[in-house]
């Protein structure tokens, strides 16, 4: 077992210093994220009140389009330069490796807007930016699972961004139901407890589906 | 690098590799049907065939990368680490140094490499200037023998399987890895290869041109 985590952790650093070397790939959901919020009191109204009505449930749908951005790299990078299969042969648990990729991608693009997420409500005029950033703290986790499946799925395929999106989006309105009710002002548990839920299973199946799959798309 | 500990991981008991009726498509065309062969440990395999013909199906289907269209492959030990695949693509991060790249690997196929084990492996392949250098900063020549210095590390699984490895050699490099399939070999490691070009090895492998099996 300690060989395993010791193989998870130096997957996941080579992926932590392979991103952070290339540091235009994960500022692009943040800028995405960035100019869009900015450009929601020109496209609706610059009606104060109304934007902080509607900012919990803008800011969640910002979120889950800027976490699709980062998403067909996620695979598609180790597949083109051919690490993708000696991670895949080594003697190691594939779903333990696959979650340490996701892990480090979490870190490098979720983790990044739940930190924004407060200026972003801000800037919409939320006053409880605190629920938004922690139900993005819950969710964003997700979005990075739900979305590691969709990106192998659409690993090999001609168009796959595209694809992609429709496959992931309808797989991911829970999340967005649930994220964006938690960040309500004065909402109750419910949709805390069902985030917290639908993470729980999330990190129990995503990764030995996606580990699972991983071996079928390279078939 | 430990060449007693080495000759001892391989030295003890192990089963032959066996292809048994292994047949293999692409789309609608046969790339080889009812394959037999038995390679033993300590010998040389040589896949020889035309571009397209079906030699990198071998390797993939072999390491398990693929599944047979029929038949079955024996004697590959994932589990325990007895699989060592270098393919066509030589499996490093542009963005990461020499070094980085050989400690990654190293650890994923849970083999011992600190970081002196790793600077001797490449500089072993001529690389002890580069050992710092990202990987996209080389030439293809050096990035197929940092990918290679993956064999010098302590360790070495029994099966190595390689794609192509003399692609992007110079004479002495195309040299030096024949001596260590070689090597391999005779410490009873077992080694499957595809190349274009004949390997200037000492003992003849054995050669399997799809549908014709010698030696």
């Amino acid at each position: 077992m300690a060989t395993a985590l010791h193989a998870a952790s130096a997957l996941a650093r080579r992926d932590l210093r392979a991103a952070l070397r290339q540091p235009g790939e994960l500022l692009a959901p943040l800028g995405f994220a960035l100019v869009v919020v900015a450009l929601f009191p020109l496209g609706l109204a610059p009606d104060a009140a109304l934007l902080r009505q509607l900012a919990p449930g803008l800011l969640w749908v910002v979120a889950l389009l800027a976490s699709l951005l980062a998403l067909p790299r996620l695979f598609a990078a180790d597949l083109a330069d051919g690490t993708l299969e000696q991670w895949l042969l080594a003697p190691q648990p594939r779903a333990l490796l696959v979650l340490a990729k996701l892990a480090v991608h979490w870190l490098l693009t979720g983790l990044p807007l739940v930190l924004l997420a407060p200026l972003l409500g801000l800037l919409l005029g939320l006053e409880q930016v605190g629920a938004l950033a922690l139900s993005l703290l819950l969710g964003t986790p997700l979005l990075s699972l739900l979305g590691a499946l969709g990106a192998v799925l659409t690993l090999q395929a001609r168009a796959g961004t595209g694809l992609l999106a429709l496959l992931l989006l309808p797989l991911e309105v829970p999340v967005l139901v649930f994220g964006s009710a938690a960040a309500q002002p004065g909402s109750g548990a419910a949709p805390w407890y069902l985030l917290a839920a639908l993470l729980a299973a999330g990190l129990a199946l995503t990764p030995w589906a996606c580990a699972a799959a991983l071996s079928l798309t390279l078939d | 690098m430990s060449l007693a500990h080495t000759a001892q991981t391989l030295a003890a008991p192990r089963p032959p590799l066996a292809l048994r009726g292994l047949t293999q498509a692409h789309g609608e065309r046969l790339l080889f049907a009812e394959l037999e062969l038995l390679l033993q440990p300590g010998e040389l395999l040589w896949v020889q065939g035309a571009n397209g013909s079906g030699k990198t199906s071998l390797l993939r289907l072999i390491c398990g990368l693929a599944q047979p269209w029929a038949g079955r492959v024996e004697g590959v030990e994932h589990a325990k680490g007895g699989l060592l695949y270098i393919g066509h693509l030589p499996g490093l991060k542009g963005s990461l140094s020499a070094l980085e790249n050989l400690q990654a690997a190293a650890a994923l196929e849970g083999r011992p490499c600190d970081g002196a084990q790793a600077r001797t492996a490449l500089a072993a392949w001529g690389l002890a200037e580069q050992v710092d250098l990202r990987v996209d900063q080389l030439s293809q020549g050096q990035a197929r023998r940092v990918a290679l210095a993956r064999l010098l590390l302590p360790e070495p699984p029994r099966l190595w399987v390689l794609d192509e490895p003399f692609a992007a050699l110079d004479e002495a490099s195309v040299r030096q890895l024949a001596q260590r399939l070689e090597a391999h070999a005779e410490l009873g490691g077992t080694v499957v290869f595809t190349s274009h070009l004949a390997p200037p090895l000492q003992r003849a492998p054995r050669t399997l041109r799809f549908g014709a099996l010698s030696n």
